[in-house]
């Protein structure tokens, strides 16, 4: 069986067609009301591919805990990431004309991603000595990203059975600390003569505008390096500053048949670049640390100290710091998903889904079932296989009265009652005004 | 009731979550770095064997031990001592009075360096007496000429008359006369030419110092400060020994006396760090060795001699096989030593005798087991971060082109001197050859390295051994160096060792 590491993210919010926000997994949904209108609303999410607190907490026989590293350590893969993801949706508005739907929208944008090989986890703890002779990698990776999006999308009804739309996004970057994904080198060489360390980097941290503060030192005697992701000051204007970038949305629903309907999409297709106040540190050579030379220690007036080796050891990695732009690719979605209308209110559905993070697709699959109760009140049930795990059970609600309509969506509801052996977790929330339900006509 | 049991498990969950922060880590975990590197050549260790070694490379690159005595220096003083201040008084107008060498000698003439002759006396005459005094036996080295020293004694219109003058006879050439004598005359006369007789004439000698003098200097001992060379090289020795093949002991002359000189050897003996005291015995030394000297036609000039004192005319190579801690000796000067009275030297106020004195070791030996200490004071306590180091494991490499293997023990102790461990649990006899740090690089023939020995060696310091380091504050270290029996080696100042050492650390918390 093909293990399947996935980081699902809005599985559930895919199938809930009666929220406008189903939108956002596919822009070629047309809306079932004419008028929606969002109001703020926010969505979180937390993905960690490591162990969960579970995993490596413990307690003693008089209570005290401790964490058992080396349990951890068997948590993990090759590669490995800690992803949180907070979003401020300030409004949508989507207006339906007939077979033509269209809208505007904006949102705040948080993602981080650090990503680590389970060799800096396992060189850190269990020490260097079982590589002795190998070359290991243990480059940490880091995108860290906060930017404004400004959405204008339309969708329209092509015929009776296919509706297709998109979303144009112009994207305002207000802070990004990443590295380079081309250049993320940090090898680590322990030379069986007598443990001489080598280490090959070609790494690259870029950071922009003034949101973060990165703040590096280094005159070859000492060196010094801290990174602040909010350090720095945040002002109105960069929310619209010179980091610009273009996003886009397309997808296309299919009705195969009264029962069948397919859906394809791809979301945030685009980049963002960074120009104002760009930082980039880069480390490029190899560095031998062969011991700290005694000669004057032995033979002259100086003492050995260690001290000196750790300075040595940090300042021998000589970042050079540089102004120039650089781009950062927004994290691609894929969507493909078939509904099944067991009854007019009961549907199932299976969505293939894949997310493109540091270069990689991530895959997630998930079985569905919603359960429209009127047009008051709707459920549903997301069935995911998800981050190695089986366990991942997400719900949905949607609950319209009159007009407001309030609906929440998490795709692993049991994390909520369980956060210490979670490592997936998301939610989202908000409240809609949607008027003038739009009649269902059924293919004949 | 599922609601009931999902609030506890998420309040359970929150706690763990709470938990987190405040857990201890535990790991367990083994680390490897490289420690340090030295490169350490001959001249570092021997240098660290003692302050006093000054060590030297010859021509050809061999490493040479020198230790030097006092510079001792012998000048004129003695032979050119100054006469005491004399009277003299003239009681006729021609005045003898024998000059008499320093004992033993038979000068030719002096140069005076200074001398003067207050004189006083009176005249009767009611008028200007001219006065000329004349010291024949003194002339000037130039022109040749007699000292003449000429004065009037004015007539104050009082009889008698008083008369008074310096002669300053710096600079003139005394020789007395074939019967040894110094004559002083005077001549006085009125202005019509009549000589007259002056009374009451006192004379006084003054200052009278040679700057050179010639003839017979005599048969004389010529006492020069006896000394002590201290050789701290084997002030650490423990055990084992080292035998040089040629050490030598240095005598090195310089004399500027116009005269012959011999050694006079009254001491030359070896202290071991036994304490036996052994006398070095050699034939020429006892017979004396005579320095060369200048001749009356190079005076001024310094002239050298070297002796040397080695295995072939000596018992020095068994005296140091003894493990010598200090040489001891007393050397003399005697001039003249055959007492041939034909000899003329000559002496100036700037002549010396100078010897000096130094013992040196080429360092090709051979060594047996040779074991040395150092006392290591240890200045800062060891951090407490160590308390999570659970062992120790030194590496240690050394490409070695020294022709000498060698091993190390280190001893912690207290500040009481109190011995807590050691590095290895072995005598010092058993360091050699299975806890060996260098190897011996090869060498050909002569004893010279013509190789470079590698080696490795891991040493295990457990838990219980590493609480003893860190609760030292003071520590010995012994080294052991060895040859195969039968190997001379030679220490070249190009001959070094390079020493890599890292570690492999158990850390747990």
């Amino acid at each position: 069986m093909m293990a399947i590491r996935t980081e699902a993210q809005e599985l559930g919010l895919h199938f809930m067609d009666n929220v406008i926000q189903s939108g956002y997994t596919n822009p070629g949904k047309m809306s079932k009301y004419r008028i929606n209108v969002s109001l703020p609303s926010f969505y979180g999410g937390f993905t960690h591919t490591g162990p969960t607190i579970d995993d490596i907490l413990f307690y003693r026989a008089d209570g005290s805990p401790y964490i058992d590293v080396d349990a951890g350590l068997l948590e993990l893969q090759d590669d490995n990431f800690l992803r949180t993801q907070l979003n401020i949706e300030t409004f949508n508005v989507t207006l339906r004309f007939g077979k033509l739907q269209a809208g505007l929208s904006h949102a705040i944008k948080n993602d981080f991603v650090l990503a680590y090989p389970r060799n800096l986890a396992e060189m850190a703890f269990n020490g260097n000595e079982q590589f002795i002779d190998q070359t290991v990698n243990v480059a940490p990776g880091l995108n860290f990203t906060v930017y404004s999006e400004f959405g204008l999308h339309a969708a329209y009804q092509l015929t009776d059975r296919l509706s297709i739309g998109g979303r144009l996004k112009l994207l305002s970057g207000v802070g990004n600390i990443s590295t380079n994904l081309d250049r993320e080198k940090l090898d680590i060489y322990t030379d069986p003569e007598y443990y001489q360390l080598t280490a090959t980097t070609d790494y690259q941290i870029n950071a922009g505008t003034g949101l973060v503060e990165i703040d590096y030192y280094n005159d070859g005697d000492s060196t010094s390096f801290n990174i602040d992701p909010f350090g720095g000051s945040l002002s109105a204007g960069d929310f619209f500053s010179g980091n610009g970038g273009i996003g886009i949305d397309i997808g296309a629903e299919y009705q195969l048949n009264d029962k069948i309907t397919l859906g394809a999409s791809i979301i945030d297709l685009g980049n963002i670049r960074w120009g104002k106040s760009a930082v980039n540190l880069t480390s490029n050579g190899s560095y031998t640390f062969e011991g700290i030379d005694a000669n004057d220690a032995f033979f002259g007036e100086d003492s050995i100290e260690f001290n000196e080796a750790l300075d040595t050891l940090a300042t021998i990695f000589g970042f050079e710091e540089t102004n120039k732009k650089y781009s950062t690719g927004l994290p691609t979605k894929f969507y493909l998903s078939g509904r099944y209308n067991v009854t007019k209110t009961f549907n199932v559905g299976l969505v293939g889904y894949g997310e493109i993070i540091r270069r990689k697709l991530r895959p997630a699959i998930a079985l569905s079932a919603q359960k429209d109760f009127g047009r008051i009140f709707s459920i549903g049930g997301v069935y995911a296989i998800q981050n190695g795990r089986f366990d991942n059970l997400g719900v949905n609600f949607g609950l319209k009265l009159g007009p407001i309509q309030l609906y929440g969506v998490s795709d692993n509801v049991i994390s909520v009652f369980n956060p210490s052996d979670t490592k997936n977790v998301n939610f989202r929330m908000g409240l809609n005004i949607a008027i003038a339900k739009k009649k269902d006509k059924s293919v004949e | 009731m599922l609601l009931f049991l999902g609030i506890v498990a998420t309040v359970l969950s929150c706690r763990k979550i709470d938990d987190l922060s405040n857990a201890d880590l535990e790991f367990d975990g083994d680390y490897a770095t490289a420690l340090l590197t030295a490169n350490v050549q001959i001249g570092d260790i021997v240098g660290e064997l003692d302050s006093n070694t000054v060590v030297e490379l010859d021509a050809d690159g061999l490493v040479h031990l020198i230790y030097r005595g006092k510079f001792t220096q012998r000048n004129s003083d003695d032979v050119l001592a100054s006469i005491p201040q004399f009277p003299l008084p003239l009681n006729d107008t021609f005045v003898v009075f024998p000059y008499t060498s320093p004992a033993g000698m038979d000068l030719d003439f002096l140069i005076l360096k200074t001398a003067n002759i207050n004189y006083s006396c009176q005249s009767n005459e009611t008028e200007d007496v001219d006065l000329m005094i004349e010291i024949p036996e003194l002339t000037d080295p130039v022109t040749g000429d007699t000292y003449k020293h000429f004065n009037t004694i004015v007539f104050d219109g009082a009889a008698p008359s008083n008369g008074a003058g310096v002669m300053d006879l710096a600079g003139y050439r005394l020789e007395p006369n074939s019967s040894g004598d110094i004559t002083i005359r005077y001549v006085a006369t009125k202005a019509d030419g009549t000589r007259v007789i002056l009374s009451n004439f006192f004379t006084l000698f003054q200052n009278f110092k040679s700057s050179y003098a010639e003839g017979y200097l005599g048969n004389q001992v010529y006492d020069l400060p006896a000394d002590t060379i201290i050789i701290d090289f084997f002030d650490r020795w423990i055990s084992g020994g080292i035998t040089f093949a040629d050490p030598v002991i240095n005598i090195n002359v310089e004399n500027s006396f116009g005269l012959p000189v011999r050694s006079i050897s009254n001491t030359m003996n070896i202290w071991s760090v036994d304490g036996s005291v052994i006398p070095l015995v050699s034939s020429e030394l006892t017979a004396g060795i005579d320095f060369a000297y200048p001749s009356l036609s190079e005076v001024g000039e310094v002239k050298e001699t070297f002796f040397q004192l080695n295995k072939d005319n000596s018992n020095i190579v068994s005296l140091f096989g003894t493990k010598p801690i200090a040489v001891d000796y007393d050397l003399d000067a005697l001039g003249n030593p055959d007492n041939d009275t034909s000899i003329t030297g000559f002496v100036t106020d700037s002549s010396f005798f100078s010897v000096n004195v130094f013992v040196d070791l080429p360092v090709h030996a051979t060594s047996n087991m040779f074991t040395v200490s150092s006392e290591i004071e240890i200045e800062n306590a060891i951090s407490e971060e160590y308390e999570y180091v659970d062992y120790l494991t030194l590496k240690i490499v050394t490409d070695n082109r020294i022709p000498v293997e060698g091993a190390l023990q280190l001893y912690f102790e207290d500040d009481m001197g109190n011995r807590l461990d050691s590095l290895f649990d072995v005598p010092l006899d058993q360091l050699l050859p299975e806890y060996k740090i260098m190897d011996a690089a090869d060498v050909d023939a002569t004893g010279a390295s013509i190789s470079t020995a590698h080696n490795e060696i891991e040493i295990d310091i457990p838990r219980e051994k590493f609480d003893a380091f860190l609760d030292m504050t003071n520590a010995t270290l012994v080294t052991v160096l060895n040859n195969e029996p039968g190997t001379v080696v030679k220490f070249f100042g190009e001959d070094d060792v390079d020493i890599k050492i890292g570690v492999r650390a158990g850390i747990s918390q």
